[in-house]
C-alpha cells in the first residue's frame, strides 16, 4: 500500500527524518553589523526583539501574514536581467527596524534570512538603500 | 556511470570564461567546478566542497554562486529552475562581499 505524507512546513525544531515530514527549515545568517546593533541594546530589549523576530520569521513558513504586515521595500533597486530584490525593511518593535534578505533556497531546502542591520525606525529607509546598493554592487548585480 | 544533473549554458558562459580567465590553472578549476555542479549526488547530499555553492542573498530568483577559485574570487552565477542548472554569468575575481560577511548561522530560531 502506498503511504502519502502531506507537505508539512514547520518552523520549529522537529525531527523531519523521524516523522517522515518534508521540512523546509529556517536558517538565520547573522552579519557582524547586525550582531553589533543587537548587542548595543539592553538585554531586556534584545530579548523582546528576538522574540518578535522569531515570531515574524516563523510566519514565513505558514501564510506569511505577520511578516507581510510589518515588511516594506522602501526603495526599488535597478538590478540586471530582470532580477528582483528580496531585501526587506521589517518593523520589529521597540522603535527598531531590521534590514533582512529573505531567500528561498530549493537546493538546500531552506528559507534563509540574512540579518544585515537593526536600526532606529527613522533611519530605516536610508540604511535599507545603503545596504542594498552595497550588496548588489559587490555581487555585480546592479545595473 | 555517475548520475547527472542537467547543466545548461544558453548564454555561452563557458566560452566567455575560457576567454576571461587569466591562466590555465583557473581554466582547469572551472572544469572541476562544472563537474561538481552537474554531479547529482552533490545536489542530493547538499555538499559542494569544490564550488561552495550557495544562494545569492537578496535576490528573489533562485540565483546561486559557485566558486571557480576561492582565493582569487573568480566565480559563476547560476540559476536553478525546473531541476536544472542554468549558467548565467562569470564574475570577476576582484570584487568582494564584505557587506554579507556572516559571523553566525543558526537553524530554526534566532536566539
Amino acid at each position: 500500500m502506498m503511504v502519502f505524507f502531506p507537505l508539512v512546513l514547520f518552523a520549529g525544531n522537529i525531527d523531519c527524518v523521524k516523522y517522515n515530514f518534508i521540512c523546509m527549515h529556517l536558517e538565520f545568517l547573522i552579519t557582524e553589523p547586525f550582531d553589533k546593533d543587537m548587542k548595543s541594546l539592553l538585554p531586556v530589549l534584545q530579548k523582546r526583539i528576538k522574540r518578535t523576530i522569531n515570531s515574524i520569521s516563523g510566519s514565513l513558513l505558514n501564510g506569511k501574514d505577520k511578516f507581510t504586515e510589518r515588511a516594506t521595500m522602501p526603495y526599488l533597486f535597478n538590478l540586471k536581467e530582470g532580477l528582483t530584490s528580496s531585501l526587506y525593511l521589517v518593523e520589529v518593535g521597540e522603535g527598531k527596524k531590521m534590514i533582512v534578505a529573505v531567500d528561498d533556497d530549493p537546493i538546500f531546502d531552506k528559507l534563509s534570512l540574512t540579518l544585515f542591520r537593526l536600526v532606529d525606525n527613522e533611519k530605516g529607509d536610508r540604511v535599507y538603500k545603503e545596504i542594498g546598493q552595497q550588496l548588489y554592487k559587490n555581487q555585480g548585480l546592479l545595473k | 556511470m555517475a548520475e547527472i544533473k542537467p547543466l545548461l549554458d544558453e548564454y555561452g558562459i563557458i566560452h566567455e570564461a575560457n576567454k576571461m580567465l587569466p591562466d590555465n590553472r583557473l581554466r582547469i578549476q572551472l572544469l572541476e567546478s562544472l563537474a561538481e555542479l552537474e554531479d547529482n549526488s552533490a545536489h542530493r547530499l547538499g555538499q559542494f566542497p569544490q564550488t561552495r555553492l550557495h544562494k545569492v542573498a537578496g535576490i528573489k530568483q533562485k540565483v546561486y554562486r559557485a566558486d571557480i577559485d576561492k582565493i582569487s574570487g573568480w566565480r559563476i552565477h547560476l540559476q536553478y529552475a525546473e531541476e536544472q542548472v542554468h549558467l548565467k554569468d562569470i564574475i570577476d575575481g576582484q570584487q568582494h562581499d564584505d557587506v554579507i560577511r556572516m559571523i553566525q548561522a543558526k537553524k530554526h530560531r534566532y536566539n
